[in-house]
C-alpha cells in the first residue's frame, strides 16, 4: 500500500530509530469495521522498513486481556509502544496527513523523547492533573 | 500524565458528532475544552493549561 518513493523516504527517516518499538494493533476478524485490513497491511509494511519495528496484532473481540491492558475502546486502533507505553494511540486508518504524523510519532517513541522544546517540557512538568488529548482529523 | 489519540473523524462519526467536530484538526482536551486548527507549540500548551486550570 505504501508507494516505492515513500518507502525509501520512510526507510531513511527510520535510520533515526534508536530503540525497539512495537505497533500494537487491534482489529477484529468477525464483522470488521471499514479500513481495518488496510490499517493492518500498512503496519506490516512499515515494520518491514526497520529492524527496530515490529507488529503485535490483537483481536478486539478475542483478546480481552490486551484490550483492558491498553484501554482500547474502538477499532481499528494502533498503539505505539516503545520502552514503555507513552499513551500514544491512533484510531482509524492513518492516511493522508496523519501518515506523516504517525511516522514522526514512531521516531519520537523509539527515541523515548517527545521532541518538544525544553521550555515546553518544563511547563508540562508543572501540570496538576492528567491530560487526555483527542485530535480529530480527516484523511484529506 | 499525558495521553493522546488521533481519531480519523469519518471512521468514527458518532464520536465526531459527540465532540461536535465541524472542521479539522479539532483538539479536545479532557473531553471538555477544545479548539480548532493547528497551533504553534506554545499556544497549544496555553490551551492545555487553560483547560486544566493551571
Amino acid at each position: 500500500m505504501i508507494q516505492d518513493d515513500d518507502r525509501q523516504a520512510i526507510r531513511d527517516r527510520f535510520q533515526a530509530l534508536t530503540g525497539p518499538i512495537t505497533l500494537v494493533t487491534f482489529t477484529q476478524a468477525v464483522d470488521p469495521p471499514p479500513h481495518t485490513q488496510e490499517t493492518i497491511d500498512v503496519m506490516d509494511e512499515l515494520a518491514e522498513l526497520s529492524d527496530q519495528l515490529s507488529v503485535k496484532a490483537y483481536d478486539f473481540q478475542e483478546d480481552r486481556d490486551a484490550v483492558e491492558k491498553y484501554h482500547v475502546d474502538r477499532i481499528p486502533a494502533i498503539i505505539l509502544e516503545g520502552a514503555e507505553d507513552y499513551g500514544v494511540r491512533y484510531y482509524g486508518f492513518p492516511g493522508g496527513y496523519e501518515f506523516g504524523a504517525l511516522i514522526e510519532d514512531i521516531v519520537n517513541v523509539s527515541q523515548g523523547d517527545s521532541g518538544l522544546s525544553d521550555q515546553t517540557k518544563e511547563r508540562l512538568a508543572t501540570l496538576s492533573k492528567p491530560v487526555h488529548l483527542r485530535v480529530f482529523s480527516t484523511p484529506t | 500524565m499525558i495521553t493522546a489519540e488521533a481519531v480519523e473523524a469519518t471512521e468514527f462519526p458518532e464520536m465526531s458528532q459527540q465532540f461536535m467536530v465541524r472542521s479539522v484538526p479539532k483538539i479536545v482536551i479532557n473531553d471538555d475544552a477544545s479548539f480548532e486548527g493547528a497551533l504553534p507549540e506554545g499556544m497549544f500548551l496555553d490551551q492545555v493549561f487553560e483547560a486544566v486550570g493551571g
